[in-house]
């Protein structure tokens, strides 16, 4: 028993850790994997050994974890707690603890990834879930006679049959505007861009190649130079690594006006899936109108979400074509987007004030600097660490470099000539899905590019990585050069992969992105223009009772049955009543019988009043010689034939 | 009187006085569980899954995770299920019962219930009366099982209805039907003390003894009956005959024994109570005519079953100290 109990646990815990598997780190699936082999294989183990191997997991952990807490170290920590929790397991207490934990597990790795294969993985959990739930429903385990298979198919009926309520519930049931409390944040920094920037740091950023955000473009689709995703804009330089205040993703009170100038200028209407990213940017493309709630607009024009965006995320927004001209740069923003330490680069200190004194205006500087790009330097991802004097190092002896090459010493270029520069750090170009119709921009499609302030223009966009001829394009990654080149493109399976991904965009549109501000325009599709929670309860609970309802009366088809022996009787009453032998409602079989004159009729009376009302158990051999008799006498009577007259009882 | 000797310890006495909870009159037999007689309610481990689901669902809420939320109602939703299939492995069943025979004092009573399937895939069932179950399995052809209840001490015991429940389909909620019996039985006292023999046929002591005249003479033969000694048996007649004989003697009044409660003066209550019991067992094994003589009543003599019954009832339902 117990062995069976042991073996059960094992199992339990092995297929609730499947969706969770793909988050853990591999050291820990080894170990998990170790400790739930011997649960499984070996009776349990003395109290010190599991004490022991618990203090050398929990190190194994914090090793794993860098140290750090956050909630994939709590998540990890239940798996580990779950797989120990196996190795004592000895009776179905314990076994019945291990199964409500296990439900845990799942909820937990969908805490964090909500994609279709990790929700896949739940139900299959949930389904091995319900399995030992079912076999050991009595108390003790209890191996079915049936076949598995047909085990699983009952299984599947049970889930399919679970559908519409789950559904029901889904929509219906009330949600939160805003939550109570907050998620813990993850121990590791999440993807994508970052608060600061330092040439040469993105290699791994540019060979990510998992998805940073779908968009939707509501209208026409805007030209690939007007594709610039925003992220975080960075201010400060010092010399090497560019860099930007927490303060400046505070929201700026005078954004929200609409621009003047620019209210002749179509708009480009656009909707964005954003994966999480534990960063509290969302990427907008330029140039930023309305910030959608309940996000905020920065001054430099970012969009910024008080908590940090752990989760599958849907916001609309709206986009400018061209940047604000009427706004005035401040003095203090003058100062900080001129600002540079004097003491690095020299060379590109005095090759800018040379060539600023060369040229009438800063529009003609920068065509010049932007020419010299496209005639002296080469676009690669090969480059040496940053060094001192970066800038008069790229600027005068590599001349090759990639997009934080570039938008750095060109920034720096700009802010030693005199010229506001700032460097903006976002996404560029992307992959159109030719199912869906949507664009998909990976990680690895980062950018880095600049921005000067010029005079009644405002801030101006200069991409000095598009200036690169494209002979000197040494070697790429997709759409890092602000060029349309397709990411999924080519390959035998990518319709595959974009059939997939097009099912992905679908279940975030439908599942992931549901809310209470969508929950609410539900409501409104059917005529409750306010819905109260209590009245979306009430008409939850409605719903639930009437398929339950269904269910209930879908699953009993067949109607209750009349015993055979009662059904033989009433057959037999049946009969005599067709040839005239009315029994009466208030008669009693025997009284009937005693009527009726028949020896045998009153005979079979007799033995089915000793049936019926009688305290003795006939067992199922006399039911069915009873029955026999019934039977044969019915035959009888029937062969009769009709009485002529008078015999009418 | 004191009748309901045996009950079972049952924590929740209280509420089966409630009207709602009271057992109703005796059902009509057999019984086709009905939809209003089947109750279901989580059992402990129903309410801790309950309890982690809504702690699960609360949470995925709060971050509305709509994947998350999703499973969790899913699994809400197989549950709710859980309690219909429950129910429904109940609804339709038939149930028949057998008035249980009588015993003897600490002997087990067996309740024997006959239950009629309705569908035919097998399902566990626990029928139970207060502490006492027995679980079985039903697939498609009836079974009868038998329910063995404690009994403690003499008197009527008074079962009013047992509990057919089932677990199924996942443990997490019960769902039960009580079938309504509301049976009398009559428990006899427990047989203890001096053999028959010891006491009326050896050294003439006391007054209740009658002397043994009468046992040499045969009447007649018989053949073999179960239940007959050894003693009885005519040896060598059966070897002629090929079958085994029995004499059967002549049974006049005179030799008849009068088991007579004054004559017990230097035992306890009940403990003459347990006397006479064992007295009228062995007269009966033996085949003695006797006559019972108990405070308020005479059984006259006689023997057979019946006169037994008589005797073991009076016996049994003499008031209790």
């Amino acid at each position: 028993m117990t062995e069976v109990l042991r073996k059960s646990g094992a199992l339990c815990t092995l297929l609730a850790l499947l969706p969770l598997a793909p988050q853990l780190p591999g050291s820990l699936l080894v170990l998990i994997g170790l400790i739930l082999a011997v649960a499984y294989l070996l009776p349990k183990p003395h109290v010190l050994l599991i004490v022991g191997v618990l203090l050398a997991s929990l190190l194994l952990l914090m090793f794993a974890y860098n140290g750090r807490v956050g909630r994939d170290t709590a998540a990890a920590m239940l798996a580990l707690m779950m797989a120990l929790k196996c190795l004592e397991t000895t009776s179905m207490r314990d076994l019945r603890a291990l199964l409500g934990f296990a439900l845990f597990l799942p909820f937990s790795a969908l805490l964090s990834i909500q994609t279709p294969v990790t929700m896949a993985l739940s139900l299959l959990s949930v389904l091995f879930w319900l399995l030992l739930l079912q076999v050991s429903s009595t108390g003790k385990i209890v191996i079915p006679e049936k076949s598995w298979g047909t085990s699983m198919t009952g299984l599947f009926r049970a889930m399919i049959m679970a559908l519409p309520m789950a559904a029901a519930l889904f929509w219906l049931f009330p949600r939160i505007g805003t939550p109570l409390w907050g998620l813990p944040g993850l121990s590791e920094q999440g993807t994508g861009l970052g608060d600061s920037m330092k040439p040469g740091q993105w290699l791994d950023i540019l060979a990510d190649d998992r998805i940073a955000f779908r968009v939707d473009f509501t209208g026409p689709i805007p030209l690939p130079e007007q594709r610039y995703w925003r992220g975080p804009v960075l201010w400060d330089f010092d010399g090497m690594e560019w860099r930007r205040n927490p303060q400046d993703s505070a929201p700026a009170p005078d954004l929200s006006s609409a621009p003047a100038s620019a209210g002749s200028e179509p708009e480009i209407r656009y909707r964005v899936s954003l994966e999480p990213t534990e960063k509290h940017y969302l990427p907008v493309l330029d140039w930023p109108r309305q910030a959608p709630a309940p996000y905020t607009l920065s001054a430099d024009s970012g969009l910024y979400s008080q908590t940090p965006i752990q989760k599958m995320t849907q916001y609309s927004a709206s986009a400018w074509t061209q940047p604000d001209g009427s706004r005035a740069l401040s003095d203090a923003d003058r100062r900080r987007a001129l600002a540079f330490p004097v003491a690095f680069n020299k060379r590109t200190q005095a090759l800018a004030l040379q060539w600023r004194a060369e040229t009438e205006s800063d529009r003609a500087y920068i065509t010049r600097v932007l020419q010299w790009i496209r005639r002296d330097f080469s676009y690669t991802l090969a480059t040496d660490p940053p060094r001192f004097n970066a800038v008069d190092r790229f600027l005068f002896e590599d001349r090759q470099g990639f997009c934080q090459h570039f938008s750095s010493s060109f920034a720096m270029l700009m802010r030693a000539a005199g010229i506001p520069a700032r460097v903006v750090t976002g996404y560029v170009g992307g992959y159109r899905n030719p199912y869906g119709g949507y664009w998909v921009l990976y990680i690895k499609d980062a950018h880095a590019w600049t921005e000067v302030w010029l005079e009644g223009e405002g801030w101006v966009r200069v991409d000095p990585t598009a200036a690169v001829a494209p002979e000197n394009i040494l070697d790429t990654l997709a759409g890092s050069t602000g060029q349309e080149q397709y990411a999924g493109g080519g390959g035998t399976f990518s319709p595959l992969f974009d059939y997939g991904d097009f099912m992905r965009s679908r279940w975030n549109d439908w599942v992931i992105g549901f809310n209470a501000a969508r929950q609410m325009s539900l409501f409104r599709n059917v005529g409750i223009a306010q819905a109260e929670r209590w009245q979306m309860l009430l008409i939850l609970l409605t719903l639930a009772s009437l398929i339950s309802f269904a269910i209930f009366s879908l699953s009993r088809r067949t109607r209750i049955k009349e015993h055979p022996v009662d059904a033989a009787w009433h057959r037999l009453i049946a009969v005599l009543e067709n040839r005239g032998q009315h029994k009466a409602a208030h008669e009693t079989a025997m009284d009937f019988a005693a009527r009726s004159g028949d020896s045998d009729l009153r005979m079979i009376a007799s033995r089915y009043s000793q049936w019926r009302y009688g305290r003795a158990i006939l067992d199922p051999q006399d039911c069915t010689s009873l029955i026999a008799d019934i039977q044969r006498l019915t035959g009888k009577i029937k062969q009769r034939r009709l009485p002529a007259s008078g015999q009418r009882l | 009187m004191a009748g309901s000797a045996v009950r079972h310890v049952d924590p929740a006495n209280w509420l089966r006085r409630l009207p709602l909870f009271r057992a109703g009159p005796r059902d009509v037999q057999p019984l086709v569980i009905g939809n209003r007689r089947i109750y279901v309610l989580p059992t402990g481990f129903g309410l801790f899954i309950g309890f982690a689901l809504a702690v699960l669902n609360l949470g995925s809420l709060n971050y509305n995770n709509n994947a998350a939320l999703l499973l969790g109602f899913l699994v809400i939703s197989l549950c709710n299920n859980a309690l219909i299939t429950g129910h429904l492995s109940l609804l339709g069943l038939q149930l028949r019962s057998q008035p249980p025979e009588p015993v003897f004092a600490g002997q087990p009573l067996a309740l024997t219930v006959m239950v009629s399937p309705r569908g035919t895939e097998p399902r566990n069932y626990t029928l139970s009366h207060g502490s006492s179950e027995s679980a079985f399995i039903l697939g498609a052809e009836p079974m009868i099982t038998s329910l063995s209840l404690p009994t403690e001490k003499r008197g009527h015991l008074h079962i009013e209805r047992v509990r057919i429940a089932t677990l199924h389909p996942l443990g997490l909620a019960r769902a039960w039907c009580t079938l309504n019996l509301q049976e009398q039985v009559v428990i006899y006292p427990a047989p203890q003390g001096q053999d028959l023999n010891a006491y009326f046929y050896s050294a003439e002591t006391g007054s209740g003894r009658q002397s043994r005249q009468h046992s040499e003479q045969p009447h007649h033969l018989r053949s073999y009956r179960s239940g007959d000694s050894r003693k009885q048996i005519a040896w060598k007649p059966s070897a002629r005959t090929g079958t085994l004989q029995v004499r059967e003697y002549e049974q006049g009044d005179a030799d008849a024994v009068l088991l007579d409660w004054s004559s017990l003066g230097h035992l306890e209550y009940e403990a003459r109570i347990s006397q006479l019991c064992l007295w009228v067992v062995q007269a009966e094994q033996r085949q003695r005519r006797f006559a019972l003589s108990i405070p308020g009543l005479r059984v006259e003599t006689g023997f057979g079953a019946e006169h037994r019954r008589r005797c073991l009832d009076a016996l049994a339902l003499l008031p209790h100290d």
